[in-house]
């Protein structure tokens, strides 16, 4: 493919890097990455990767920019307040990088869709709010081996992990969704702005060193920080052989819709 | 009785099932997934299982968060 003198220049301080280098930039060019949610952790993470020439990139989100969202939902601006969330991320990622093409997918993701909209993704982030959804990408990418990151934030707090084909999943660990309302959202209980930042960037590192091909991926381990006493932690995960959906015997082989609460849907 | 739970030393009663470590610190075992030695436990295990000296438990919180 080969890198324009502009592309030389833009991208010269991921070409410098030796694990990165031209050949590491233009794997990036070539990368397809899904982002569903256009939200805390969706927004940091488009930026990011839309600045590092991701070469296409799909935004998944049905709903539209609320003021409470700007706080921390740093791709929308002020004037962009009722717009599409999946509009307003595309123009400030095509603002950021004019290599980068981006496909805005509006829709709410459920067990008939999902599969058609991932297929074509090298590499998928999680950055919803919801248990149904969480379950319903983590199952959907176990049975379409497809890699994803898992990202998770309450709070001061966050988690991430990254699932690649033959490592721990989401359900090796959590086996099922929460009951209803025994968990808050973060429109219940809160969310420090950076902490939405200092996880969406950790899932696009680990979208980067997944296109590129480097380093050690969050797999089978758990980041888990708390961002009040700054404390990051690796918690190991196995592969359950018991897990319901990625194990040798599983009981899940079709995708599952759980039930949302209303205020999931808000 | 010592364990370490979240990396963090911790005293414990003898002989107390993982459903009274989570009793006592007033979690619910809906809201977090548990990690014995580095094993998931299953919810239908937590109180049969008697946790020893020395184990380490990871209690790991759902987190959703992200996109509202």
């Amino acid at each position: 493919m080969g890198l324009s003198e502009e592309q030389i220049e833009r991208y010269s301080r991921h070409i410098i890097l030796k694990q990165v280098g031209g050949k590491g930039q233009e794997k990036l060019l070539a990368g397809k990455v899904l982002i569903i949610g256009a939200g805390g952790l969706g927004a940091p993470a488009a930026m990011y990767l839309a600045a590092a020439g991701v070469g296409t990139i799909g935004i998944v989100d049905f709903d539209k920019v609320d003021l409470t969202n700007l706080q921390r939902q740093i791709i929308h601006f002020t004037k962009d307040i009722n717009q599409e969330k999946v509009l307003s991320a595309k123009e400030k990622m095509e603002a950021i990088n004019p290599d980068v093409k981006v496909v805005a997918h509006q829709l709410m993701l459920n067990s008939t869709n999902i599969v058609d909209v991932i297929k074509d993704y090298d590499f998928v982030i999680d950055g919803t709010d919801n248990f149904p959804i969480k379950f319903l990408i983590n199952d959907a990418c176990v049975l379409q081996k497809k890699s994803f990151s898992h990202g998770g934030i309450l709070r001061f707090e966050g988690q991430t992990f990254t699932y690649t084909q033959g490592n721990a999943c989401y359900r090796c660990l959590f086996r099922e969704p929460p009951p209803k309302d025994a968990v808050p959202t973060c429109s219940q209980a809160g969310i420090l702005g950076a902490v939405a930042g200092m996880l969406g960037t950790v899932q696009a590192a680990e979208a980067l060193k997944y296109i590129i091909g480097i380093g050690d991926l969050l797999e089978n381990r758990l980041l888990i920080f708390n961002a009040l006493k700054m404390e990051y932690r690796s918690v190991k995960i196995k592969k359950s052989k018991n897990c319901p959906v990625c194990s040798d015997k599983p009981t899940i082989t079709k995708l599952i819709d759980y039930e949302q609460t209303a205020c999931d849907l808000k | 009785m010592k364990i370490l739970l979240n990396g963090k030393i911790e005293e414990i009663k003898k002989g107390q099932k993982l459903i009274g470590v989570l009793e006592d610190r007033n979690i619910k075992p809906a809201v977090v997934a548990v990690e014995l030695n580095g094993e998931a436990i299953e919810k239908k295990d937590y109180d049969k299982l008697e946790i020893r000296d020395g184990d380490q438990l990871e209690f790991v919180y759902f987190m959703g968060g992200g996109l509202l």
